[in-house]
């Protein structure tokens, strides 16, 4: 049989983000807070010179680790906020230029999902609406592990910052956080708002419907597409516009209604299974998790755009009866289903 | 901050030439005893002891501003380093017991030490409660060097919770009402784009001195995070509080700000909002002050 998937997407040790993208973004904010230069590089591989040069490109694994040793050498709590601030629309070529001239929130949104190899290499922003409400969550591209909610806050502050200078609007976001509180909540009171949840199903972000066509000023709807032409080729000379885990967790969700195994997926990106399972590891999951994942999120949206009950949802999943659909719902959520929905 | 460099080189070389001139004339007069009477387990305590009296020493002189207390503290401190290094060289040096002054070595530079230690000391002290009068408005009942913001020199959330805490209980305690006021720029992200983050820092920095210059001795200043910074006020009623909140917005908004660059002016405004505290806790006190500052920024009279 010959594989679906032609070429497989970048992976944590595959050298796939520039180095004067986001690094120098996160580097700059460091040696702005007088942390020395070595000590911020140390075991990332990257040296300073090569900032300048603006020719290499680093693994996220090497990306990973450059946080690591940002956090700990700043050591303050907004360092995430402040690096999102930074971070969009920045100076990562077209598309940059594209985000600074989008017209409405819809445009901005559909660049950063099209284009998040070059945005947002580590965390893939994904997006949906029904007549209320839009939706946008985010999800770990690479397997970043203990840099997660690093990554979240400053995606997420990245995003609002854009929009509002972009909008010159304050809009009522809504926000949902997988993990609890943190201790540093402020930062996310006057980074983010005051209507936050924390131990939810998803890191999400929500706004009223209205916001998404509202024209905002300084748009150009013609120079636009000259940028998005560019982007679409810088996206064509990446690796891949895509991550491995990415693909997988599309593979999956488009497939979600068929019996899925190791061996099946496997084969349908053309690798043997057992290094399927090598690089599942490599990213810190398990092919279970990507597949409960896919079928947690998949009732969600269900649930929230298709305004399913359980029992439709169920039979969308395919479940044969309500009890083992409650049980695999409690081991993708820890809740049940009728708490939830 | 940065650490210091050690620039007070000439306290190393000098402690250094005057351990050497004491090996030397030791040396001269002793001779070096056998292997087997050495006593390992007084070389390595003696040895310690010099090396944790030189890691005090590396210490004070990185962390501490050169000046006459620093000075003293450096000299006892030198002193003290030099007669525990003779301690140590005398276990493998055996002195000739007619030899009367060879001790002088070993124990001359104590007491000298402890003099100069002592006056060094007595001094810092002066020099602790004179920095303590400048602090006055950032902290208060304790201090905590960890809790203190990276970028501005005032206490941050974590200062504020605690601070908070004690308060309430004095306020309860003492009949006092106790006031908050949250201080809030506007526009603050739009300044960060237009001017870069540098110029908004320095921005922070000096709106928080700003804000010190216009308390009195007994408020308390704190930033929360980012552009927003919480003041505290013991004993204050409502109205006094109201009035207070009113002067900061407008020290804020009068401050004529140019930046470094290119002296561009800076128009600055920000969302004041007071509450007092009555039933809640410290954690929901903040909350609550914070929804505040969020349901004002709604109102249309606030918009852009």
């Amino acid at each position: 049989m010959t594989p679906l998937i032609k070429t497989l997407g970048y992976e944590i040790d595959t050298a796939c983000i520039a180095t004067h993208h986001q690094p120098a973004v996160l580097v700059e904010f460091a040696l702005s807070r007088e942390v020395d230069s070595r000590q911020l590089l140390r075991s990332t591989r990257i040296q300073l010179e090569e900032f300048r040069l603006a020719e290499k490109r680093i693994s996220p694994d090497q990306y990973l680790t450059l946080i690591s040793n940002c956090r700990k050498l700043v050591n303050a709590d907004d360092t995430s906020f402040l690096y999102g601030q930074r971070l969009w629309p920045g100076c990562f070529g077209a598309a940059s230029q594209a985000l600074q001239l989008v017209s409405n929130l819809r445009q901005a949104i559909e660049i950063i999902c099209d284009f998040h190899a070059i945005l947002s290499p580590l965390f893939t922003p994904r997006f949906y609406a029904n007549e209320q409400e839009l939706f946008i969550f985010w999800q770990d591209a690479t397997g970043s592990d203990e840099q997660q909610q690093f990554l979240i806050e400053a995606h997420m502050t990245a995003f609002i910052s854009m929009v509002s200078w972009l909008s010159k609007e304050k809009m009522p976001w809504n926000f949902e956080f997988t993990y609890s509180e943190p201790t540093y909540i402020e930062q996310y009171w006057v980074n983010l708002g005051q209507d936050l949840a924390f131990n939810q199903q998803m890191n999400c972000m929500r706004l009223p419907i209205e916001f998404l066509d509202k024209p905002w000023p300084n748009a150009s709807q013609i120079s636009i597409h000259g940028a998005l032409k560019e982007t679409h080729k810088q996206l064509l000379s990446l690796h891949s516009p895509q991550s491995f885990i990415d693909q997988l967790y599309d593979y999956i969700q488009t497939h979600i209604r068929q019996p899925l195994n190791l061996e099946k997926v496997s084969a349908a990106f053309g690798i043997s299974p057992a290094s399927m399972k090598r690089k599942l590891k490599k990213h810190h999951t398990t092919f279970q998790q990507q597949i409960d994942l896919a079928r947690k999120n998949t009732a969600i949206y269900l649930f929230q755009v298709k305004h399913f009950n359980n029992q439709q949802i169920a039979e969308y999943l395919r479940f044969n009866d309500m009890n083992n659909y409650r049980r695999a719902f409690k081991r993708w959520t820890g809740l049940s289903p009728y708490t939830l929905f | 901050m940065k650490k210091r460099a050690f620039l007070q080189t000439c306290y190393s070389y000098g402690l250094a030439i005057a351990i050497g001139i004491g090996v030397m004339i030791i040396s001269v007069w002793g001779d070096l005893k056998p292997t087997v009477e050495i006593s390992w387990l007084d070389v390595f305590s003696e040895g310690g002891m010099v090396i944790l009296a030189l890691f005090w020493l590396g210490l004070l002189l990185r962390s501490r501003p050169a000046g006459r207390v620093t000075q003293l503290l450096a000299l006892g401190l030198c002193a003290i380093v030099f007669s525990w290094s003779m301690d140590v060289v005398d276990e493998f040096i055996r002195m000739p017991s007619t030899l009367i002054w060879h001790n002088w070595l070993e124990s001359l530079p104590i007491p000298i030490a402890l003099v100069l230690l002592s006056i060094g000391i007595y001094h810092w002290h002066q020099e602790e409660i004179a920095i303590s009068a400048q602090m006055v408005k950032r902290e208060r009942y304790f201090r905590e060097h960890r809790l203190f913001d990276k970028l501005i020199p005032v206490g941050g959330a974590a200062y504020l919770k605690k601070l908070l805490k004690l308060s309430l209980a004095e306020s309860k305690k003492l009949q006092q009402p106790l006031a908050l006021i949250a201080i809030d720029l506007d526009n603050f992200n739009m300044i960060n784009r237009l001017y870069g983050p540098e110029e908004s820092d320095h921005i922070l920095q000096l709106i928080c001195q700003l804000l010190v210059l216009n308390l009195r001795d007994e408020d308390l200043i704190c930033r929360l995070a980012g552009d927003r910074f919480v003041v505290l006020l013991h004993n204050t009623s409502e109205h006094e509080a109201q009035q207070m909140s009113m002067d900061l917005q407008n020290a804020v908004a009068s401050f004529a700000y140019r930046t470094r660059q290119h002296h561009q002016r800076v128009y600055l405004s920000a969302t004041v909002v007071t509450t007092m505290a009555r039933t809640d806790d410290s954690d929901s006190l903040i909350k609550r002050l914070n929804l505040e500052i969020s349901k004002t920024r709604q109102q249309p009279s606030n918009a852009l």
